[in-house]
């Protein structure tokens, strides 16, 4: 069981961290261009990022800031799939932990920067050709089926096995990046707005007047209730 | 006592994470990878092109013409782009409205997801696993620590960003403001007030 693909209702975390801003170290804000690019480049996607933040040790993913995890998805990636060498990383790291200009100048790829900037213009839609009619209706009772995912999913934890009523049907179909040991991802299907009763979620412990819980909830995990 | 997350920025710690992550960046450029200025490009992009002030100028037109809000409830994602709010994390939307009586509040439960082109980048709170706990189990507890007091007689609906769609709230116009125009509602509409942690900002009183 991961504990990232149940945080949802955990307990005992104490008080929520208000901060507003979205970087509070500066080279957060660098990584994140990191990260931009290599999705504008196509090297990696969402899914490689997820899967990464998933599998680590769930109590330093409790502990490290966000951007401290990307970092280390990041560099973890690059090193697997060839991009970069972990001993150039080290190295480099030590020069300019040692000399901050100790980065040489180069003016790297002229092409890139276009590409890079034209994907957050255009986006990337997990939106694909709805291959058969949805099983279920508006107002139809279903239940999210209850299974450990091998190592990324799209199904909140804390909803398997629970029932609650479609609110409504998207149109067309999306691309569910979820992979078993095979690695085959399940592909397009339809996806569904599913209204849940924080009572049948948390039971006595549903606050008074949380009138619903909303979840956008693959065909792939639902069955009837 | 309870988990500080300023408690996490050591010096030393940041130090490495900036020096590795200038590591990286130097060398995707050197093997051509990447430009000399797309990670600047990227982090001006966000400062210039996608911010919350999109969000602001839906808000504000929802306000002020009662066809444009339908639309905007009825097809989000229409809508917005007819404006010009299109692109990464905003190919799907959906604006869901605050009404009397309802207040609605958005969270990723499984990681961040957010719709980047009417409100930028999370901010931390959001980000926070904390956040993500709680806001599904106990939203009225959390809009209290962030201020907000939820009057018992108002419902409170959690929307989970769990697939392809990103959400927005659409909040209430503040009282006093008939007849104002766009250009001077758009302040009024907080970042927090699009995602249910704040209401619209009232007219200061004179």
């Amino acid at each position: 069981m991961r504990v990232q693909h149940n945080v949802g209702g955990i307990q005992g975390l104490g008080p929520v961290w208000t901060e507003r801003r979205i970087f509070v170290e500066p080279w957060e804000e660098r990584i994140f261009g990191v990260h931009v690019a290599m999705m504008g480049l196509g090297i990696w996607r969402w899914t490689d990022l997820r899967k990464k933040a998933e599998s680590m040790n769930p109590i330093d993913y409790f502990t490290n800031r966000y951007y401290e995890k990307w970092l280390g998805g990041i560099e973890a990636f690059l090193v697997e799939n060839g991009y970069l060498d972990g001993a150039e990383i080290e190295a480099r790291t030590s020069a300019i932990l040692n000399a901050a200009d100790a980065v040489p100048q180069v003016p790297g790829s002229d092409a890139a920067t276009g590409r890079i900037v034209d994907y957050l213009w255009r986006g990337d839609s997990p939106e694909r050709e709805l291959g058969c009619a949805p099983s279920f209706q508006v107002g139809d009772a279903v239940r999210a089926t209850v299974y450990e995912p091998w190592n990324h999913t799209r199904l909140p934890g804390m909803l398997r096995g629970k029932a609650g009523v479609v609110d409504l049907v998207y149109e067309g179909a999306y691309h569910l990046p979820e992979a078993g040991p095979d690695g085959n991802e399940a592909g397009p299907g339809p996806v569904y707005s599913v209204r849940f009763d924080p009572a049948a979620l948390w039971g006595a412990l549903a606050e008074p007047g949380h009138a619903a819980f909303y979840a956008d909830v693959w065909e792939h995990y639902l069955e009837p209730a | 006592m309870t988990a500080n997350h300023e408690h996490y920025h050591h010096p030393e710690t940041e130090r490495h994470s900036a020096a590795r992550t200038k590591a990286i960046e130097s060398l995707l450029l050197e093997k051509g990878i990447i430009g000399s200025d797309t990670v600047d490009k990227v982090i001006t992009f966000f400062e210039t092109d996608m911010g919350p002030l999109n969000g602001a100028k839906v808000v504000a037109r929802a306000w002020t013409e009662p066809q444009f809000r339908e639309w905007l409830l009825r097809d989000s994602t229409a809508a917005v782009a007819s404006m010009g709010f299109f692109g990464a994390e905003g190919e799907h939307i959906r604006v869901v409205a605050n009404e009397p009586g309802v207040h609605h509040l958005i969270v990723c439960t499984l990681c961040s997801c957010y719709p980047w082109p009417l409100l930028g980048l999370p901010p931390y709170w959001f980000k926070d696993p904390v956040y993500r706990a709680r806001a599904a189990i106990e939203p009225r507890a959390v809009l209290r620590e962030f201020g907000l007091d939820i009057p018992a007689g108002t419902e409170i609906r959690v929307w989970d960003s769990s697939a392809q769609i990103r959400y927005m709230v659409l909040p209430e116009r503040p009282a006093g403001t008939a007849g104002m125009s766009m250009a001077e509602l758009v302040p009024l509409v907080t970042p927090g007030s699009m995602q249910g942690i704040e209401l619209a900002r009232p007219v200061a009183s004179t």
